[in-house]
């Protein structure tokens, strides 16, 4: 059998490994190249040594001021979107009347692109702050903070919720009907039978409003912008703005990119093994 | 099959020998174009010179933002352009060893000076065709009503009179006390602040106060000069005129784009709004427009200056038309008489004024007909004898500087900060980017 995998390898892997590199391995590695470098197209890069780095980290009103933005907002939305999320998740397993029609109305808003949704937003967000305050959502960084938690929320907890449900539904009913013959109350069951049972998706949930709050453009960009004054800047749209709007400093956008890779893929390994270590088999 | 090839093949050689033969006797014209804006009237003028001349005429047109690299390509191939365009002096150092020397061409004798060439060792290697002008756009039927409305509080009566921005704060304060009378909403536009749609004041209206402060030694080309912002309560002056003498409310500006404010002097909510000759479609061509075209007209933008009654709009080229120097001599030739008939045959003269629009500098477009009543009272204003202001606004650092100045006046217009700070920061951000920006120069 072995001796058979090992023959065919080059017919089944090959072609997927050559993709492999060529789209992902080889982009990585010139990135990761490129930021030690000041470029204008790839071609011509000239090699600058760590200077890139340490413009990273002595932008204070860039990717410093990002970072704490970006970090503050994912810790906010992560609590929320999964809190609101598994609670619709137990009131729609409980076989409500329209549970379907209502898993469906909540589910929708996460086939919205992110774009769609921030200009959707803005308009919502702008009129009533208008109505109410008479500014717009520019006026302060923490319009544009809770609005990016609304829009976040709206666009996660339908999809955060799908997981939650088969995660609940995937409980045996014995469990629960052994519970209830013990005379548990519903407090009980939900700590000591639901919630370790639904571990497994709790991580997935968490892995996915971590990274994906980190991680978030579109909707940035569409609904602050930065504004008022950057102050409301995330980590990959300042990438973005340094990259593409500041003229010479490509390299230090690739830097920042590195950097926050590296980020990203530190912090959502580490909740993954935290998260892991609570669940039960 | 075989004999059908080889006949395509004879045909081929054929018709190569052909042009080939055209193209030294009266050389051919390879215009790399710009503007993807008038592709379709280059090509028009292409095709009716080359029936007029017989002279093969081949426009193509890069698309938006991708000219530099296109040129680059182009160059490289066996028909390069024989005329292409420079959009700075940046652009003509990279580009300066394909430019032939225009000095003591037709065309350069078209120019009445040579502000808008782009000039190396006193030779000029490039001509701009397209000038640019900006300033307060007003709508004179309204201003009219209100130099001959009973009870005003101003002596002000004529449009003349606004050059001052005394008497221009005067008129506008009185008129919008007065706004329910002249029907309208609000004397200026809005101020359009919204991130990305605020450069007609990050950008534009710096000109002014650059202008002031750099007035001796502006050298477009050179090192970027330090800054103080040592016109700033001036800047301050008309900006808080545009933000309290307007249609809304100065804390709610951060929304409002470039296209709605052009808007609503279309529709005649307004009276003026600050922006240039290139939104002349923007504000004819919006739905229900009801200001009349002949009604359009320009005023300078005035700062409290002293001297500032003999100044005029900001105008300024962006784009140097260059002859190939490595074209062959009848190339080059060629593409110089197809610009000068471009520039002086009433055809030509048409074409320019109505199908591409551009104001350019020759003297020998001083009687064709636009149908922009903007470029009209460009012409008047000088006319009059009033001197425009050059760009100045090329020596602002970067595009950084000048989004951070303008999240900065946002910031001031809804009063989270106090001016001193934009200032401030201004001065700041400015020296910063001048170090970068200096350094690779």
């Amino acid at each position: 059998m072995q001796k058979t995998y090992k023959k065919y390898f080059a017919v089944f892997v090959l072609p997927i490994l050559t993709v492999y590199f060529i789209a992902f391995l080889f982009p990585l590695i010139s990135g990761v190249y490129l930021s030690f470098t000041k470029f204008k197209t790839v071609s011509d890069a000239e090699f600058v040594g760590l200077s890139n780095y340490a413009f990273v980290f002595s932008d204070v009103r860039g990717f410093l001021s990002a970072l704490k933005f970006t970090a503050k907002f994912t810790a906010v939305s992560m609590v929320t979107t999964n809190l609101f999320a598994f609670i619709l998740a137990l009131l729609l397993t409980k076989g409500v009347r329209g549970t379907n029609t209502f898993r469906t109305i909540f589910f929708m808003p996460n086939l919205i692109g992110g774009i769609v949704l921030g200009y959707i937003w803005q308009i919502v967000i702008n009129g009533v702050l208008i109505k109410t305050v008479g500014v717009d959502i520019t006026y302060s960084a923490k319009y544009g903070f809770w609005g990016m938690v609304i829009l976040y929320n709206w666009q996660m907890i339908g999809y955060l919720m799908i997981i939650y449900i088969a995660g609940l539904q995937a409980i045996p009913s014995e469990l629960m009907e052994a519970a209830e013959v013990d005379g548990a109350n519903k407090w009980q069951v939900l700590k000591n039978i639901k919630l370790p049972l639904v571990m497994p998706a709790i991580t997935i949930c968490l892995f996915l409003t971590l990274s994906g709050g980190f991680k978030m453009f579109d909707q940035n960009f569409a609904l602050t912008n930065g504004a008022p004054r950057n102050q409301t800047t995330m980590l990959a749209l300042d990438i973005y703005n340094t990259y593409y709007k500041r003229i010479g400093f490509a390299g230090v956008g690739q830097a920042k990119a590195v950097v926050f890779t590296l980020m990203v893929v530190a912090i959502t390994f580490l909740q993954v093994k935290l998260t892991r270590s609570k669940e039960v088999d | 099959m075989k004999k059908f090839s080889i006949l395509l093949v004879i045909m081929l050689l054929f018709s190569m020998f052909t042009t080939a033969v055209t193209a030294e006797e009266t050389g051919s014209i390879y215009f790399l174009n710009y503007k993807p804006e008038v592709t379709e009237a280059f090509e028009k003028i292409a095709k009716a010179y080359q029936d007029e001349t017989g002279v093969p005429t081949r426009v193509v047109t890069a698309a938006s933002g991708t000219y530099a690299q296109t040129l680059t390509k182009e160059m490289d191939k066996e028909e390069a352009p024989t005329i292409f365009v420079v959009d700075s002096p940046l652009m003509f150092s990279q580009w300066q060893s394909y430019t032939a020397d225009l000095t003591d061409s037709k065309l350069a004798s078209f120019l009445a000076d040579d502000t808008y060439t782009m000039k190396a060792d006193d030779k000029i290697y490039g001509i701009s065709y397209a000038l640019e002008a900006w300033g307060i756009i007003v709508n004179k039927d309204i201003l009219n009503k209100y130099f001959e409305m009973e009870g005003k509080a101003t002596e002000v009566s004529s449009i003349d009179d606004l050059y001052t921005f005394a008497n221009l704060k005067a008129v506008v304060e009185d008129m919008q006390a007065n706004k329910d009378k002249l029907g309208i909403e609000g004397v200026f536009a809005s101020t359009s602040m919204k991130p990305g749609d605020d450069w007609r004041f990050q950008t534009h209206l710096m000109n002014t106060p650059l202008y002031w402060e750099f007035d001796k030694d502006i050298d477009l080309a050179g090192e970027i000069p330090s800054f103080e912002f040592k016109y700033a309560e001036n800047f301050k002056n008309i900006f808080d005129l545009y933000l309290n003498n307007s249609i809304i409310d100065r804390k709610l500006v951060g929304q409002k784009t470039v296209s709605d404010s052009m808007a609503e002097f279309s529709l005649g909510k307004c009276a003026m709004v600050q922006n240039g000759d290139w939104s002349w479609g923007q504000i004819t061509g919006t739905e229900g427009t009801v200001v009349k075209p002949e009604d359009i007209g320009f005023i300078p933008i005035t700062i409290g200056v002293e001297g500032e009654e003999e100044m005029g709009l900001s105008v300024g080229a962006s784009q140097y038309m260059c002859i190939n120097k490595n074209a062959t001599e009848a190339n080059q030739k060629a593409s110089l008489e197809f610009l000068e008939w471009l520039f002086s045959s009433d055809m030509g003269k048409e074409f320019v004024a109505k199908d591409l629009q551009f104001v350019t500098p020759f003297t020998t477009m001083a009687d064709a007909e636009y149908t922009n009543y903007l470029f009209a009272s460009e012409n008047e204003i000088t006319a009059k004898g009033k001197k425009g202001y050059p760009w100045v606004v090329s020596l602002i650092p970067s595009d950084q500087w000048k989004s951070n100045y303008g999240a900065n006046l946002l910031a001031y217009a809804q009063e989270q900060i106090d001016w001193e700070e934009v200032v401030q920061l201004a001065v700041e951000d400015w020296a910063i980017e001048a170090e970068i920006v200096n350094a690779t120069k």
